[in-house]
């Protein structure tokens, strides 16, 4: 809680970093290259990790403790990740998500994951993730894989769309798709968002979440939350900027707001890839420059706005009543230590972990 | 030169250049001069009324570069209190729709309204 603003990250992870995880090939070498690099390009001071404490296989309750501990963050969605030709495990394991949904249910969301590139075996393998984890709320899939490289549309009839309608069938309420940052070294075309119209005109029921979005294809992705009311702007990654590249996400949350409007873009961050509560402080005090407020005729982000974007919005995606959500965590372990502690240095918990290693 | 000399200033010289026209917007049929476009980065006038003035393309493979920059010398050359004109390109930082001026991206944001039907916020219609 900041303030009195709730706080519900929509997609927070708990990689498995370990060089052991790569799998032997050149797109999945520079990718997990590519990790460290991110992080060291966009963390500073406490928020940045060496090597030997980055490269590691996070668990969960490494992250739980960053997110409810370190941060503001009051309830987290945890995603089931399915980059299995880039990693062993596919990066957030089955096995997290189940640990996470099992020992900490009142301060997670659950998203399933599979890979639509397997045909039929993802539809027998989200039933079967949905058996162990029957109050999952979300799916999370990517657009491609590599080794052999090969891709799918999302308004493809006969490879998405029975995925989708076994997503409705078993009462999940969102599917989030990894769009607008193309994975090193493979085409670009998986990852624009044109095909995310067929699928929430087909699927009105449903919502649809675009992943990072605005750090590419911003001009699409604005106007296809402002015209479905079943898309949504997730914002991870995309609110590092907040803290480390100001200037442009003033752009991108000003063109969202203008064509989608404060209700259609969720807060998200990614941690633990990053350290989320400068992320949390930036935007929370984020307004709109006085540039963007001419050029989209935008008035500063009100208290209202705030609280939508912080969580509001995701709730109501998902159906959940914030006030019940408050009184799950007031007074659970986290709350307690907060309470009596204050919150605890950035990394501090995974510094002291890696340490007794 | 007199000692009378009065060097050009940095408004006038913008103002006179917002008369020249970018060739691709006059290809299009849409106009658009090139200090709406933001091809013109820097202006600087020394005393002695040496214009530098520093240019960028919207595509750095831009085949009209020469065209436009000699548009640009002749432009200034006309002005009173112009003593030379210097023309740089600005080879380090590329140029982005950023760079237009606030009511050209609005009009062409409008354009896109027109062409493509989207409406802010369309889905509270819904």
């Amino acid at each position: 809680m900041i303030d009195d603003v709730f706080v519900f990250d929509a997609t927070v992870h708990s990689f498995n970093l370990d060089a052991s995880n790569v799998q032997p090939n050149r797109w999945a070498v520079t990718l997990h290259r590519a990790f460290m690099d991110w992080h060291e390009q966009y963390a500073s001071g406490p928020d940045l990790l060496s090597e030997s404490e980055y490269l590691r296989d996070w668990p969960a309750e490494a992250l739980t403790e960053i997110l409810f501990r370190e941060t503001m963050t009051d309830m987290g969605g945890h995603h089931t990740l399915r980059m299995d030709s880039w990693f062993k495990d596919g990066f957030d394991s089955f096995e997290k998500n189940l640990e996470i949904s099992q020992r900490w249910p009142q301060r997670y969301v659950i998203y399933l994951g599979v890979d639509p590139t397997v045909g039929q075996g993802a539809l027998d393998e989200l039933r079967s993730q949905h058996e162990a984890i029957p109050d999952a709320v979300g799916l999370k899939i990517y657009p491609a894989q590599v080794d052999p490289y090969r891709s799918w549309r999302a308004d493809d009839r006969e490879k998405a769309f029975p995925l989708f309608e076994l997503v409705g069938e078993l009462g999940l309420k969102t599917v989030a798709f990894h769009k607008a940052l193309a994975v090193m070294g493979v085409p670009t075309e998986p990852y624009r968002i044109d095909d995310i119209e067929g699928a929430a005109m087909a699927f009105p029921d449903l919502n649809f979440e675009i992943v990072h979005a605005g750090n590419a294809f911003l001009e699409d992705t604005a106007h296809l939350i402002g015209r479905f009311e079943n898309v949504y702007a997730n914002l991870e990654i995309t609110s590092l900027l907040s803290a480390q590249r100001p200037v442009l996400f003033d752009e991108i949350m000003s063109t969202l707001l203008y064509w989608g409007g404060a209700e259609k873009i969720l807060y998200a961050t990614g941690c633990m890839e990053w350290h989320s509560q400068a992320i949390i402080e930036a935007i929370y005090r984020w307004q709109p420059s006085e540039e963007m407020q001419r050029r989209y005729q935008l008035a500063p982000l009100t208290d209202k706005e705030r609280k939508l974007i912080f969580g509001e919005n995701y709730a109501r995606m998902l159906g959940l009543d914030l006030a019940q959500c408050r009184k799950g965590i007031e007074n659970d372990e986290f709350a307690k230590a907060t309470k009596e502690l204050g919150l605890a240095e950035p990394y501090s918990h995974w510094r002291a972990r890696c340490a007794a290693l | 030169m007199t000692a009378s000399f009065l060097p050009v200033d940095e408004k006038t010289i913008l103002h006179a250049l917002g008369s020249l026209y970018d060739p691709c917007s006059l290809a299009t049929s849409r106009p658009v001069t090139i200090v709406e476009l933001g091809l013109v980065r820097s202006v600087s006038v020394s005393a002695a009324g040496t214009v530098t003035l520093t240019l960028v393309t919207t595509s750095p493979g831009c085949l009209f570069y020469a065209q436009l920059s000699e548009a640009v010398r002749d432009t200034i050359n006309a002005l009173p209190g112009v003593h030379s004109v210097e023309i740089l390109l600005d080879t380090s930082t590329a140029w982005t729709p950023a760079d237009m001026t606030v009511e050209l991206q609005a009009a062409r944001r409008d354009g896109l309204l027109a062409a493509t039907g989207v409406r802010p916020r369309q889905w509270k219609e819904s």
